[in-house]
């Protein structure tokens, strides 16, 4: 079959490889319809998450047909067109009981070198480094699928892919980050981010009842796309201060939660976010923190921060006296997508929410590299880009 | 002096708080886990020596030659199969196991396993040590350092596969899935 790998650095490659098989009984294999490049994956293709290998397999926003299921799959059959979760649960242990699915105690088989690095492993993920697993991802023309019936979503005849695949991952995400607020109505949600997960989170916000939502960017297309979803923006490159700016459009209080939905490779301009570029370059710093910095000065008191953005290592300069001076509470973390998946299809189903309005690109698995290279280079244009892979 | 004292007694006390009030002092290279199941239920599938190649790591298979006796062999990728002989030293049903190879043996090896009941109904805390650090030339060089493994890695993954294996029928692995370092011609 033919597979985007990772080849290091800025390169991914589309290699022709061996077919998946089932390797354990909960297996199953799934013959790929449509996947996503996640921008979670360009910390991969900018090599600043450690443990990748040359030739990993990537993607983790996957769904398609399930072709073959191993002698212990009871609920998933062949045939059925599933989404399935960007992290792997086994649907057993005490945090999989517990509906902490990205928490799983079983499915990372480097868990030991995981704990080393974070004190305890989470879940194995698809595509996404060997510390996590070193799963082979979905942005191929087969995937294996571990503990299939715990993973997958099985989708209802006559909904088109486009409309579903976010379930795999960035649907749940904004949606658990806008939860993770703990909204109440009325609040104002400030999300820092207006990619496709900080566009999901923008949705989410409104669906669970904030009454105001300040999207915060620098990519003028993007603030276009959270406008339109009803948020207020912010362009930080052209407004005079982005903290006094949140300041004064939240009455001097502050936004009631934060969202940072930019992660470990921030792009802001100020005195510490080119310290962190220089850091980073020279191996002292491992992410680049700005935008949880503004997150954190700019939050109310007694507000929350949530954070989906990935983290991967040591932050520096983190304006902890803030946080701590504010009383603010902060959740975070890999997605527990199997969580979310039924409810937020019932969501599309109902027709609240259209997840397909952030694509911007339909390619093929041939584009792939070239995908890539355009959605780090040109993040005007490329906001979503969907692989059709059969 | 005094304050490291001090601490060294504090952390004593904390120790043997957080592990059980059973008073169990750690041993050597020995590692807990939490698993969803019953101390019965894991003493009776670990008791049957024939599960452990099951789940631990590079151990081919255990061939039972009477009640306390057992034959151990272990396949090594870059080096001879081993094999010794071991026999159970305790056994308390429901609570420990420990065994260890003969006097007369080629591999030195010892391990012990006990189960404590863990809080709020979540299964048992599993205690293990196994102890390959007895001196005994180059079969135990083969067993931890030529795969890479130090003995304590091992007992910890040993530990993570047993608790896959009992709470969900499986032990996670990608090895045999597909990648690009394998790339094959299309027909």
């Amino acid at each position: 079959m033919k597979a985007l790998c990772w080849e290091g650095k800025h390169s991914v490659a589309v290699k022709n490889v061996r077919d998946p098989k089932i390797l354990n009984p909960h297996d199953a294999i799934v013959k790929v319809t449509t996947a996503a490049i996640c921008g979670s994956d360009l910390h991969l293709y900018d090599g600043v998450i450690p443990t990748m290998e040359k030739g990993d397999i990537l993607g983790h926003e996957t769904m398609g047909e399930v072709m073959e299921v191993g002698p212990l799959v009871k609920r998933v059959k062949v045939g059925d067109r599933i989404v399935i979760a960007f992290d792997i649960a086994c649907g057993s242990c005490h945090h999989c009981e517990s509906d902490e699915f990205s928490a799983c105690d079983n499915t990372n088989p480097n868990a030991v070198l995981a704990e080393k690095l974070y004190g305890q492993s989470g879940a194995g993920l698809f595509g996404y480094s060997h510390v996590y697993g070193g799963y082979a991802g979905g942005q191929a023309e087969f995937i294996r699928v571990p503990f299939v019936d715990t993973n997958a979503l099985v989708i209802p005849k006559g909904i088109p892919d486009e409309k579903v695949l976010f379930l795999s991952d960035i649907f749940p995400t904004g949606y658990m980050a806008a939860e993770n607020c703990q909204i109440k109505r009325g609040d104002t949600v400030a999300i820092w981010g207006a990619g496709p997960v900080g566009q999901m989170a923008i949705r989410s916000a409104f669906l669970l009842g904030a009454e105001r939502v300040i999207s915060i960017d620098h990519v003028a297309s993007r603030l276009k796309m959270a406008s339109e979803s009803g948020a207020e923006t912010i362009h930080f490159e052209e407004a005079d201060g982005i903290l006094d700016e949140i300041k004064y459009r939240t009455g001097g209080c502050g936004p009631d939660s934060c969202i940072d939905a930019v992660g470990m490779e921030a792009h802001g301009h100020t005195i510490t976010a080119s310290l962190d570029r220089v850091k980073m370059a020279v191996g002292l710093a491992t992410d680049r923190p700005d935008a949880l910095r503004q997150a954190m000065q700019a939050c109310k008191k007694g507000g929350t921060l949530s954070i989906p953005g990935v983290y991967g290592g040591f932050l520096d300069k983190v304006p902890f006296g803030a946080a701590f001076g504010k009383g603010l509470t902060f959740k975070m973390g890999q997605t527990h997508t199997q969580k979310y998946m039924k409810p937020l299809l019932n969501r599309i189903m109902k027709e609240e929410i259209d997840p397909s309005f952030v694509i911007t690109h339909r390619l093929g698995i041939e584009d792939g590299p070239d995908a890539y290279k355009a959605f780090h280079e040109n993040k005007e244009d490329y906001i979503k880009i969907i692989l059709k892979m059969h | 002096m005094e304050t490291t004292k001090t601490n060294h007694h504090l952390r004593k006390k904390h120790e043997s708080i957080k592990i059980n009030s059973s008073n169990y002092e750690r041993e050597e290279n020995q590692f807990a886990i939490t698993i969803k199941k019953s101390p019965t239920e894991i003493y009776s599938f670990f008791r049957d020596f024939t599960n452990l190649p099951r789940f631990m790591k590079d151990l081919k298979e255990v061939n039972i030659l009477s009640p306390l006796r057992s034959k151990w062999t272990v396949n090594l990728s870059l080096g001879p199969t081993v094999s010794w002989d071991a026999e159970i030293i305790h056994d308390i049903p429901g609570e420990s196991i420990g065994w260890k190879s003969l006097d007369d043996s080629e591999v030195k090896t010892k391990g012990k396993i006990r189960f404590l009941s863990a809080p709020a109904g979540k299964g048992s805390i599993v205690l293990l040590s196994m102890d390959y650090s007895v001196p005994g030339g180059k079969p135990v060089e083969w067993l931890t350092k030529l795969k890479g493994e130090d003995p304590h890695t091992l007992v910890l993954t040993n530990l993570k596969r047993l608790k896959a294996l009992l709470e969900t029928g499986e032990i996670p692995t990608t090895e045999g899935q597909s990648s690009g370092r394998e790339p094959v011609e299309l027909h």
